[in-house]
C-alpha cells in the first residue's frame, strides 16, 4: 500500500536524522512513544525479539547487537544503535507485523459489530415485514380498524428507527480516515452499546448507561468517532467476557463530568483483576483468554488510541469492581468549568 | 386429534405477539413464552399442543437446548418450528433436533401460517 510505504520511508529518515544529529552510530535514541499505536507495536516487537537474548546491564553497556530497545518507562524507550542497516530493517519488519496486528484487531473489533448488528437488524426487520404482512391479511378480511392502522404504522416506524439508530453507529465506526472533532459523546456510547444488546440478552447480564452530563456537556466532547467507538468495543466486549456465566451478572457504562475530562467508565460484576494481571493489563499481545478468544491487542491499541486524541485509558483500582476509565478531552474545556 | 394449540416462544415480544395475532386469526388458541425454560415449564402443564414455533437465539434457555430438553424428557409436539436470526444452525440440524422446518428472519409471516396449517392438516 503506497500510504504504508511513505509512511515506513518516513520513520526510516526519521531515524536516520535521528542518528546522525546525535552523532553517528553507537548512539543512544530516546524514543517517546506515546500515543502512536503503530510506533508502540513496532516498538515493542523491537523489543520482544531481542531482550531475551541480552541482560539489562549489557545493554547499558551496548556492546554486543546491533539495535535494542529498553522500556524505560511505559512511555520511553532507549533506541540503541550499533548497525543503522539493521536497525532499519528490523524497523521494517516490525512496521510490517504492526500494520498486520492492526488489521486483526480491527476486523476483531468488526467482528464484534458484525454480530450485534445482524442480531439488531434482523429481529426489527421481521417485524416489519410481518406487520405488513399482517395488515394485508386484517385489510383483506375487513378486520384492520383505524386503531389497529395506527398501532401498525407506528411498530413499523420504530422498527426502522432500530434498524437506522444501528447503521448510524456502523457508519460512525467504519470511518477509518476519521478524525478527531466536536461530537455527542452520549451517542457514541449509546451507539456503541447497541451492539451489545443482542449479546447481553443471550447471557443475561444487564447492561446499563448511566449519564450525568448535561445536554452542553455531551455535545461537548472532541473525539474521533470511529477510534473511540472501536475502544469502546473493546472495554465492553472484555466487561461481557468477565462476567459470562456469572449469574445476575451486570455491565455499567457510567458518563461523568470529571473536571478536566469527560469520563467514560466501563464496570462489571465480574471477579476483580489479579494483581498480576494488572501490571500486564495495557502490554500488547497480553491475553488471558484462552485460544482464539484474543490476541491481547484490544486494551493497548484502545489506549493508543485514546492516547491519540489527548485522552487517557486506565484501570481505575480503587472501585470494589472491575473498571476501566477512559478520559476525553473537552472541545471547550473552558465553557465546560464556567 | 389435537385442538388447535400452539405455543410460541420468542424473547423478542412484539415479534411474539404479531406472530399470535397471526395465528389467533385463523383460529388458533395460542399460548407464549419468552425463553426455553419458560416454555418447557407451559409445555410439562398443558395438555394437546399440536404445535411450538421457537426462536433459536434466547436468555436462559435457547432454542436447542429446549428442543433437545423435549427430546429427552420424551414430550411430544407434532408440530416444531424453528427461527433464527444470525445462529449457525442448519435446517439439518433442525431436523434431527426434531423440528419440521426451520425459518430465516425476517420471514414470511404467511408462509409459516400456511406451512404450520398445511401441517396440521396432513396430521389430523
Amino acid at each position: 500500500m503506497p500510504r504504508a510505504r511513505s509512511e515506513r520511508q518516513a520513520r526510516k529518515s526519521l531515524l536516520r536524522a535521528t542518528v546522525r544529529k546525535l552523532g553517528g552510530l553507537g548512539s543512544v535514541v530516546l524514543l517517546t512513544v506515546t500515543c502512536d499505536f503503530l510506533s508502540l507495536i513496532a516498538v515493542y516487537t523491537l523489543r520482544l525479539s531481542i531482550v531475551g537474548s541480552v541482560k539489562l546491564a549489557d545493554l547499558i553497556v551496548g556492546l554486543t547487537i546491533p539495535t535494542v530497545l529498553v522500556p524505560m518507562t511505559s512511555a520511553f524507550y532507549i533506541l540503541l544503535i550499533r548497525d543503522l542497516d539493521k536497525a532499519e530493517s528490523d524497523l521494517d519488519e516490525a512496521l510490517q507485523i504492526a500494520a498486520k496486528a492492526q488489521v486483526v484487531a480491527r476486523t476483531a473489533a468488526v467482528g464484534t459489530m458484525a454480530a450485534g448488528i445482524a442480531h439488531e437488524i434482523n429481529n426489527p426487520l421481521a417485524i416489519i415485514r410481518s406487520r405488513a404482512e399482517l395488515a394485508n391479511t386484517l385489510y383483506a378480511k375487513g378486520l384492520l380498524t383505524q386503531e389497529k392502522f395506527a398501532t401498525f404504522h407506528e411498530s413499523i416506524v420504530r422498527g426502522c428507527g432500530r434498524i437506522s439508530y444501528i447503521i448510524s453507529g456502523m457508519r460512525t465506526m467504519a470511518l477509518v480516515d476519521s478524525i478527531e472533532e466536536k461530537a455527542n459523546l452520549v451517542e457514541l456510547v449509546g451507539q456503541t452499546s447497541q451492539f451489545f444488546r443482542g449479546r447481553a440478552a443471550l447471557q443475561s447480564t444487564n447492561l446499563t448507561i448511566e449519564n450525568t452530563l448535561n445536554e452542553i456537556q455531551a455535545t461537548d466532547v472532541f473525539v474521533n468517532g470511529a477510534h473511540l467507538m472501536q475502544a469502546l468495543t473493546s472495554l465492553i466486549g472484555n466487561a461481557f467476557d468477565a462476567v459470562e456465566g456469572q449469574s445476575n451478572s451486570w455491565v455499567k457504562i457510567r458518563i461523568e463530568n470529571s473536571g478536566q475530562f469527560a469520563k467514560v467508565s466501563v464496570v462489571n460484576s465480574g471477579p476483580l483483576i489479579a494483581e498480576s494481571v494488572r501490571r500486564r493489563l495495557m502490554e500488547p499481545f497480553f491475553s488471558t483468554k484462552p485460544i482464539g478468544k484474543g490476541i491481547g491487542l484490544g486494551l493497548s491499541m484502545s489506549r493508543s488510541m485514546i492516547e491519540g486524541m489527548k485522552g487517557e485509558l486506565f484501570l481505575d483500582e480503587s472501585p470494589s469492581h472491575t473498571c476501566l476509565v477512559v478520559h476525553i478531552p473537552w472541545h471547550d474545556a473552558a465553557s465546560i468549568a464556567a | 386429534m389435537s385442538t388447535r394449540k400452539i405455543l410460541i416462544v420468542d424473547d423478542e415480544v412484539e415479534l411474539r405477539s404479531i406472530v399470535a395475532e397471526a395465528l389467533e386469526l385463523s383460529g388458533w388458541e395460542v399460548l407464549t413464552a419468552a425463553n426455553g425454560a419458560e416454555a418447557l415449564e407451559i409445555i410439562r402443564k398443558s395438555s394437546g399442543l399440536a404445535a411450538m414455533i421457537s426462536d433459536v437465539k434466547m436468555p436462559v434457555m435457547d432454542g436447542r437446548e429446549l428442543l433437545q430438553q423435549i427430546k429427552n424428557s420424551g414430550l411430544v409436539i407434532p408440530q416444531i418450528y424453528l427461527i433464527t436470526g444470525f445462529s449457525n444452525l442448519s435446517p439439518r440440524e433442525a431436523q434431527e433436533l426434531g423440528a419440521k422446518e426451520l425459518f430465516r428472519k425476517p420471514f414470511e409471516l404467511l408462509k409459516l401460517c400456511e406451512t404450520i396449517e398445511a401441517d396440521f392438516r396432513a396430521q389430523s
